[in-house]
């Protein structure tokens, strides 16, 4: 209680009069994304979506794992659907 | 393995149905569903084995036929594949979400009076009985009243579901019938309310959270 208490104070702090909204920053996270990953100060050049990805749970979430998956291309470590399938059907066995 | 297509080949290739193009996304999609699933398994760690891997085939079939139907919105500011990945993962976790919680009632996490106990902070360990203490139940209190008297019913019961019992936003926009952008808006006029009356209550509002996390 006291986590999420703190956390929607710090979200009622950082309140801006003005915020994008989900699809707004929808439009614009891919963009963010490579951004981030070229080094280039993503929340930098782009401010309004760094503070909408701090306020809203379901679009920072989203953003995470797009984040993992664009830098996993880049990396050519993104696993084949095969793998994936396969881990997806048997989550508790470990890996090999 | 992906092939080293740059965004206007892909968007050419896309546009002329071009097969080997349309296969390589599909793969690309799907490939980021089942990422976006295992990533959080706990959504739909109840299903089973058949309807996990039918989960990630439907996302990534929802997420092609959107990157289709979209194409012309792509305006080359991201890679394409980075813009596509988009599609599926917004959709794996929307579909991933909606089936966790499921079986629950938001009708029973809905206030149930004006009490706002689910609004109750503490002060505890070391400032607990100091100024600081003192300070932080003043303002909690100025903000339970805030809420109770100047936010609608329908901004204290959303604020009540995503801020507080941790309902994900695309499950109150399922229940509710509306979107995500009339939630965000909902949220975001209900956190102005509250801070443009603590601001006029002469509360220093840009060191609320040092304050309540005991820092100052």
């Amino acid at each position: 209680m006291k986590k999420t208490y703190l956390r929607w104070i710090k979200r009622l702090q950082d309140t801006q009069e003005h915020e994008i909204d989900c699809s707004e920053c929808q439009d614009r996270i891919s963009r963010y994304v490579d951004l981030e990953l070229t080094a280039d100060s993503a929340e930098r050049q782009m401010p309004e979506v760094s503070h909408h990805l701090a306020q809203c749970g379901v679009c920072r979430e989203e953003y995470l794992v797009l984040h993992d998956l664009a830098r996993l291309e880049i990396d050519g470590r993104l696993p084949s659907a095969g793998e994936l399938r396969a881990r997806l059907a048997r989550p508790d066995e470990p890996e090999e | 393995m992906l092939t080293a297509r740059t965004n206007q080949e892909w968007i050419t290739a896309l546009a002329g149905h071009q097969p080997p193009a349309l296969e390589e996304l599909r793969d690309l999609l799907l490939r980021a569903a089942l990422y976006t699933l295992l990533t959080h398994l706990d959504d739909v760690r109840h299903l089973d084995e058949r309807d996990r891997l039918a989960l990630a085939e439907d996302c990534a079939q929802e997420a092609l036929q959107a990157v289709l139907a979209r194409l012309h919105d792509f305006r080359g500011e991201s890679k394409f594949t980075t813009w596509a990945y988009k599609f599926a993962v917004n959709t794996a976790l929307t579909r991933a979400r909606r089936e966790r919680w499921k079986p629950v009632s938001l009708e029973a996490l809905s206030e149930q009076d004006d009490s706002l106990d689910w609004l109750d902070w503490q002060p505890a360990g070391p400032v607990a009985r100091s100024e600081t203490a003192a300070l932080q139940s003043e303002i909690s209190a100025a903000i339970r009243s805030i809420i109770r008297e100047d936010l609608t019913p329908r901004q204290r019961q959303v604020l009540k579901w995503i801020a507080f019992d941790g309902i994900p936003m695309d499950v109150v926009v399922e229940r509710l019938g509306t979107n995500r952008n009339a939630v965000y808006k909902t949220l975001h006029e209900a956190r102005l309310k509250v801070r443009r009356r603590l601001a006029a209550l002469g509360y220093q509002v840009w060191e609320l959270y040092d304050l309540f996390q005991g820092n100052r």
